[in-house]
């Protein structure tokens, strides 16, 4: 039995807490607006509100939005962005096929919301997570654009999730306690697969979602925390993307990783996906890690044990490999925090296949700043060129020597990289782009 | 409720064991343990099929589960029915089939190739008209290049339902042709087509790619032999991998000119790749021959068209069918040759433009004079064109930019010999109601709309007063949606029912229903399918910027110049112009299904790369000049294929303007743009 909170009722559902929560809807509790596009947290058609958040439902495990408070197209009827953004769409003739329109109004809600107020470029940026094969956008933009100039309030807010019960079945594994957690991490077993945004885990998975063992973090509230302290931050790995973007601490002090916060697929998927979540997935490809390499994070690992902290160097071990030991979680990431930097200039640069909602072929992390003493640093980490993420030491040597010395540090950066050729991209592709990359990066921070 | 949301209670769930081979010999099929599997109902290969085994539109080629042989890579070979999703999928998997490997066709075929079926070649035709000049041409360009396979990717997949109601097999499917569908379906199961009844309803988009049977023989197979209702939705995995595609292209096209800019000889040849089964093939080679010189005279032509079945899975229609494969020739070719003789783009295109009763492409009369004088003089004036000095100094410092365009022409309708007409009924009921019924879908392009307008004014009534039924295969005849033709044709066929109906009412009639057939006039045939009645233009101008550092393209602005016939409603023109271009910036940019031995490599959202909306230019204006056609009553023209072809032309014109390259593959890859740029800077 999982219980979920739907449109203000709630529903006890006989049904496996594994399964996607996009499932639950349209099968169980028969709320078929919410669309199946694609399984993969691509097209944004299942789109609902989770906390006053969009997500995409078919990447939300149905026993993690226990306490939570779910939206979906059924319950925007009587609210009043919502109903105020389907009726531009039909003045603008926003609807072709209409099949992704109910994800672009979920996703609208918080869109024009965000974006009232703003220049046009917001709200197209919060928009990268919606697919649609009809319309080409053109009117549906113009839809939410009148929308967001009316300035429309909701009265679904953002809320932390209700706390919810211990739950231990076979096969999924929920501790609503840190101690409840060291308990569950006491005898793992083999199977064990932690979950926590599952924007990863549940993409890998898509057909056999019921055949895992999954300990599932979504209850712990402890997990999700932004601490700020004298000399670093500690971000709780059930921290997402979005929380991480918005962070202020954050955003002073580690502004690189601010930045790449907002580059991790889009909206739907920054709200979900965490960085304990991008770390343990270990792809080379993440665009969370240049940054955290670039200033020296570690990450807390939890066992039934006690904790241990580890470079994000010799965390991530390969492609896919961390040195996480079976029984241990990462509980946090602690990035150090240096006070009075100057003169900084700092960067997180990637291209992949298209302009949102996309997987990086290469990124370069970048952060020079002058130390309170007068000591010039420099830091550059570079990602999906090599099995794990690079910083190039070549490279920051010479522009702490020498600051002016781009072209030679784009041939540095360009040497460091060890990429290989994939569906993405070829490797001297990889090459180019890196090098690229830096050069754009280093232009656009110095120009603007 | 889309096909996807439709689910009836005590429904079995459907899936396909499908094969895991590009091309091979299926020795043995064995469904025993996919049977044992609890929950599962009925496993049902070919065997189980009591009618016709094959299918296929123009060529019944095709076999609805394979027998003895599979040709592409995730063919049906089973049909698994079961309780529960998850028994079905488990079925799926347990299906076990023993296979003698073959050699796998590839494109282009190579010496040594398998034969798949009689010929290698399913289409092979040599056209033109004149003979090349003796006299040297000024100037001699050939541009050479090749286009990808695309995927439709419609946001809902292939899916629907079936049940079985008083005896008569009923079919809720996203499909363009119900009336087809439904023969299809009665051939298969050996039944008589008063038997069978197809409904689309409102489906998560088409594009051409759901003409072709898809769920629907296997849910009416289960739903038959069962008796049970059954739903099935394939996942998108299995779309990308087994649905139709746009055909890929290996083009050339060499044009000649005097020095003034005259326009001598065309020599085209073009090589498509059929797949497996010929599908919708020769209606794609044949656009592509009628297309391929583009809306421009030629002394002499000469074209030469060819498909080869190979084991890539299967092509046919897609939007635009045969448009951007041959238009980027013509349109590439035209913008060399502006560049070349320093004549203006516009005035080189103006000075070559075909009118009524020349010769053109392959060698047809063209019935009207084209429609491109005035909207190339609207283009060049345009904010966008007459920016362009501006927009590209503008550039930063890593970025080139440029403007370009392109000039094209597409038609609407069906081909010579291909229009059957449409039928429509109108009624009004004793509450004054009226309804409208007809047989074709609306895909998402808003015919529906168009439909009522059309009644609604032909009546004198509101459109708040008509109901209809559409998409049914019980109501009257219309025919499909595709090829631009339900505005042009069943619009047609509306306005007759509506303009009978009501002289019947104004007549006090006690009989107020009509059924109208409209059929419009067809051209002399060159071919069967060429040439057509007319065709629609339009002008595109592109502005974007390549960045040096990274090869990235991005569109910044496109502004349309569309020529429209009578407009039914003006924002349903817009918005087939914009999808048409967002699919057609996808091909020249993003869209490339990767095969290899003929296995899809990227058939998912991850890495087949659609365009997101900040892929799109942030600023598209579109301007519609109404024109109306004169074959046809209603004055319209079809408009939802037309923004396609055009849009790869202009950025690739575009991208010349910015770099100087020219490209041999679309899409236009940023390696591509990046190898190109340092060779350049090599030379």
């Amino acid at each position: 039995m999982t219980t979920v909170n739907v449109n203000g009722t709630k529903h006890a559902v006989e049904t496996d807490p594994r399964r996607p929560l996009l499932d639950v809807l349209r099968e169980d509790l028969n709320l078929r607006g919410s669309k199946h596009g694609c399984g993969e947290g691509e097209c944004g058609a299942c789109t609902v509100i989770v906390n006053g958040a969009p997500v995409c439902a078919c990447l939300v495990l149905a026993g993690s939005v226990e306490g939570a408070e779910v939206t979906t197209i059924e319950g925007m009827d009587n609210d009043p962005v919502g109903t105020e953004i389907v009726r531009n769409m039909a003045n603008a003739g926003a609807v072709q096929c209409g099949f992704c329109i109910p994800g672009f109004v979920m996703q609208g809600w918080d869109a024009v919301q965000r974006a009232s107020g703003k220049d046009p470029e917001t709200l197209r940026a919060e928009l990268g997570g919606n697919l649609c094969r009809c319309t080409g956008y053109a009117k549906i933009l113009e839809a939410l654009q009148t929308t967001a100039a009316t300035r429309p309030v909701s009265p679904i807010r953002a809320r932390r999730p209700d706390p919810v019960p211990d739950l231990r079945l076979n096969g999924y594994l929920r501790p609503a306690t840190m101690d409840a957690l060291r308990d569950a991490l006491r005898d793992p077993g083999e199977k064990l697969r932690v979950i926590a945004g599952g924007t990863d885990l549940m993409v890998q998975n898509r057909h056999g979602l019921e055949t895992l063992t999954l300990l599932d973090l979504s209850g712990l509230t402890e997990l999700t925390r932004i601490d700020s302290f004298d000399d670093r931050i500690e971000i709780g790995a059930g921290a997402s993307w979005t929380d991480i973007r918005e962070n202020a601490q954050i955003r002073e002090h580690a502004p690189v990783l601010a930045l790449a916060a907002a580059e991790v697929g889009a909206r739907q998927i920054q709200n979900r996906a965490t960085i304990g979540g991008n770390l343990a997935n270990a792809s080379p490809a993440a665009d969370g890690v240049p940054p955290l390499a670039i200033y020296d994070a570690q990450v807390l690992c939890l066992s039934a044990k006690g904790e241990r902290a580890v470079p994000i160097q010799a965390f991530i071990t390969g492609p896919g490999k961390t040195c996480l030991e079976p029984g241990e979680i990462i509980r946090a990431v602690s990035v150090p925090v240096e006070h009075d930097r100057q003169d900084t200039v700092a960067f997180f640069e990637k291209s992949g296949p298209r302009k949102a909602q996309t997987i990086s072929r290469a990124s370069v992390a970048c952060h020079i700043w002058t130390a309170s003493d007068g000591t010039r640093a420099v830091r550059i980490a570079i990602g999906a060129v090599a099995p794990t993420v690079r910083r190039v030491p070549e490279a920051e040597a010479l522009l702490r020597e020498t600051p002016d010395a781009i072209e030679a540090a784009a041939d540095l950066v360009r040497q460091a990289a060890l990429p290989i050729s994939d569906i993405r991209a070829s490797a001297d592709y990889r090459m180019d782009l890196v090098q690229g990359l830096f050069k754009r990066g280093f232009l656009r921070a110095t120009q603007a | 409720m889309f096909p996807s949301d439709l689910a009836s209670d005590g429904a079995l769930f459907l899936r396909l064991a499908r094969a895991d081979r590009a091309h091979a010999r299926l020795v043995s099929i064995d469904t025993t343990r996919a049977l044992a599997v609890p929950g599962v109902v009925a496993v049902l290969t070919a065997k189980d099929i009591p009618g016709d085994r094959l299918f296929g539109m123009i060529q019944r080629d095709q076999p609805f589960l394979a027998e003895d042989r599979v040709l592409y890579d995730g063919e049906a070979l089973a049909v698994i029915a079961a309780e529960t999703e998850a028994a079905a999928r488990e079925a799926a998997a347990l299906v076990e089939v023993t296979y003698e490997d073959l050699p796998v066709a590839g494109f282009p075929p190579a010496p040594g190739d398998p034969l798949l079926h009689d010929t290698r070649y399913c289409i092979d035709m040599d056209l033109g008209f004149g003979t090349q000049a003796d006299a040297a041409p000024a100037h001699d360009i050939e541009i050479a290049f090749e286009t990808p396979r695309q995927e439709h990717a419609f946001l809902e997949t292939e899916a629907g339902i079936a049940w079985i109601e008083d005896g008569v097999l009923t079919l809720s499917v996203g499909g363009q042709s119900p009336h087809f569908d439904v023969a299809e379906i009665a051939a298969g199961l050996g039944i008589e087509q008063t038997k069978v009844r197809v409904l689309n309803p409102m489906m998560g988009g088409a594009f051409g790619g759901k003409e072709d049977m898809n769920v629907q023989f296997p849910l009416a197979l289960a739903t038959w032999i069962t008796g049970r209702p059954s739903r099935l939705m394939y996942d998108r995995d299995e779309s990308i991998r087994v649905g139709v595609k746009r055909h890929a292209f290996q083009t050339r096209c060499r044009v000649t000119a005097d020095a003034q800019g005259h326009l001598m000889h065309a020599d085209v040849e073009m090589l498509a790749d059929a797949g497996a089964y010929l599908a919708y093939t020769p209606v794609v080679t044949n656009q592509a021959t009628e297309h391929c010189t583009g809306p421009y005279k030629f002394a002499s032509t000469k074209v030469r068209t060819r498909a080869a079945y190979t084991n890539n899975g299967i092509a046919s229609a897609f939007r635009g069918v045969g448009g951007p494969q041959s238009l980027l020739g013509i349109e590439q070719a035209m913008d060399v040759l502006a560049r070349q003789s320093g004549i203006d783009p516009f005035e080189l295109r103006r000075r070559n433009l075909l009118k009524a009763g020349d010769l053109a492409g392959p060698g047809f009369r063209l019935q009207t004079d084209t429609l491109l004088a005035p909207l190339l003089n609207a283009a060049e004036s345009g904010a966008l064109w007459q920016g362009r000095d501006a927009y590209r100094a503008a550039a930063p410092a890593w970025c080139k930019r440029g403007v370009g365009m392109a000039s094209v022409w597409y038609s609407y309708g069906l081909g010579a010999g291909g229009e059957a007409g449409a039928t429509v009924r109108l009624s009004q009921a004793p509450t004054g109601r009226f309804t409208l019924e007809l047989g074709v879908p609306d895909v998402g392009n808003g015919n529906l709309t168009a439909f009522l307008q059309i009644a609604a004014e032909g009546l004198g009534a509101r459109i708040e007063d008509l109901d209809y039924v559409m998409g049914d295969s019980a109501g009257p005849n219309s025919g499909a949606t595709h090829g631009s033709r339900t505005i042009y044709v069943v619009g047609n066929a509306v306005a007759k029912a509506a303009s009978e109906l009501r002289a019947k009412l104004d007549a006090g009639t006690d009989d107020p229903v009509v059924e109208a057939f409209f059929q419009p006039v067809q051209p002399e045939m060159l071919v069967r399918g060429i040439p057509h009645i007319d065709y629609n233009y339009i002008v595109q101008v592109t502005a974007l910027e390549v960045d040096t550092l990274t090869g990235e393209v991005s569109v910044a602005a496109i502004e349309n110049h569309v020529e429209t016939g009578r407009m039914i409603n003006p924002q349903g023109v817009e918005g087939q112009i914009d999808g048409a271009v967002a699919q057609g910036l996808g091909l020249a940019l993003y869209e490339d299904l990767v095969l290899e031995e003929g296995r899809v490599k990227n058939p998912n959202f991850t890495n087949y790369i659609l365009p997101t909306l900040l892929d799109l230019p942030a600023s598209t204006r579109t301007y519609l000049y109404e024109n109306p056609d004169r074959t046809n009553p209603l004055g319209v023209r079809g408009l939802g294929e037309l923004g396609l072809p055009v849009t790869p032309c202009s950025i690739a014109n575009a991208v010349a303007d910015a770099t100087g390259l020219r490209f041999d593959r679309f899409p236009i890859s940023p390696q591509a743009v990046l190898d190109g740029l340092r060779q350049e800077q090599g030379k």
